[in-house]
């Protein structure tokens, strides 16, 4: 089964901001837990996940800085900010209310 | 290795040619393609492969700035409409200034229109310049997003051509008024060697903005000196007199106090992202 486009598009906001709730992460390392969540079923062009941490960035929903990896590698992590957390508890709310309406229309008819 | 670094400075030269994506921006998918070519390589690509592969699947250029454009959406920030009101309301004063003077005799066409063209040309320097300042104050507090900071480039190249347009068009008509009414095209006059200081300094600018390795914070620190340019150009020449006689020198404290004020903004520019809020913390 692969997602529509505009259901991977909608849904990319919620999962970022979830990822990043757990804790500071980069772009490919949001990927590949997107990737890992979803057992391969939703996958980004990686290069859509940009654009979507540069408008949470102007929004002040995340906050990014450059450090070094071990390796001597240069990479942007990006951490979540107070604004981001009352988005994402927007997000949860919106998300859950659209799913249990689903579940509810969904659910097998008892005789 | 050294075959991959050719193929990234060559897709570098590729993703460059996208609008919207900047030199951060670049670099940060550049850190991503290096994730992924390294991962791939570890599973047992070959580099080149691996590379091409990483390549189509973070998206092409178009595709890339396809996506970044639709962030341009986000509002405009306050100083650029505010900037940008002042600047038609310049403009149309002194339309009505100037058009006055002509209806009333006191002035010829030519030097109504040099009037008009040199002041919103230097005006246009003073609104980039306090662009500048506003960015700089705005960042002692935090970092802008990059995708804020490549609409900053783009207004602060916008500007910088219209004034350069405006100055450039303002020197010669002024030149052509002097030759009428002088007897000469140039005098080396304070004024005239001012106005030729500031087309100069535009110039400089813009190349600044073409290089390929300045940052948005680097063109619009360097703005703020702009300031100083025009300051120097449009009232700093009034001290040293001329042939321009409206010029006054009364007030060369205030034209001090500006120029430090502005060489105190540039400093402070230069300091990283958010240190008032550091320093606070």
């Amino acid at each position: 089964m692969k997602l529509e486009k505009e259901l991977v598009a909608a849904s990319s906001v919620p999962l970022v901001l979830s990822i990043l709730s757990e804790g500071d992460n980069y772009g490919y390392a949001i990927i590949q837990r997107v990737k890992e969540l979803s057992g391969g079923k939703i996958e980004w062009t990686d290069g859509m996940l940009y654009p979507v941490l540069h408008w949470l960035e102007d929004q002040r929903f995340v906050r990014s800085r450059w450090t070094k990896s071990e390796s001597g590698r240069k990479r942007k992590y990006y951490s979540l900010q107070p604004e981001g957390r009352g988005a994402l508890r927007q997000q949860k709310e919106q998300w859950t209310l659209v799913s249990s309406t689903l579940n509810q229309l969904w659910r097998p008819q008892h005789a | 290795m050294h075959n991959l670094e050719q193929l990234i400075v060559g897709w570098r030269k590729t993703m460059m040619t996208a609008p919207n994506v900047g030199r951060e921006t670049l670099d940060e998918l550049e850190s991503h393609l290096r994730e992924n070519v390294d991962k791939l390589v570890s599973s047992g690509m070959s580099e080149p492969e691996a590379f091409q592969h990483a390549v189509a699947q973070l998206g092409s250029a178009l595709t890339i700035a396809s996506e970044f454009q639709k962030l341009d959406q986000s509002p405009t920030w306050l100083p650029v409409k505010v900037a940008i009101g002042v600047g038609v309301a310049v403009a149309l004063t002194l339309v009505g200034f100037l058009f006055a003077r002509f209806e009333g005799g006191r002035s010829s066409f030519l030097l109504a229109c040099h009037v008009f063209t040199v002041t919103l040309g230097y005006m246009t320097v003073f609104l980039s310049g306090a662009l500048g300042i506003c960015f700089v104050c705005r960042r002692c507090c935090s970092e802008f997003s990059p995708v804020r900071l490549q609409f900053l480039l783009r207004v602060s190249f916008i500007f910088g051509c219209f004034a350069a347009c405006m100055t450039a068009a303002g020197i010669i008509l002024g030149a052509v008024w002097a030759r009428a009414e002088w007897g000469r095209f140039w005098a080396w006059d304070a004024k005239e060697t001012g106005g030729l200081c500031v087309i100069v300094w535009l110039i400089c600018f813009l190349s600044v903005h073409r290089l390929r390795r300045t940052t948005a914070r680097g063109v619009l620190v360097m703005s703020v000196a702009g300031y100083v340019v025009v300051s120097l150009a449009w009232f700093g020449a009034n001290l040293l007199g001329g042939l321009h006689s409206y010029g006054t020198s009364k007030y060369w404290w205030f034209l001090l106090a500006a120029v430090i004020c502005n060489l105190a903004v540039f400093l402070v520019g230069l300091a990283p992202a958010g240190w008032l809020r550091l320093r606070r913390a």
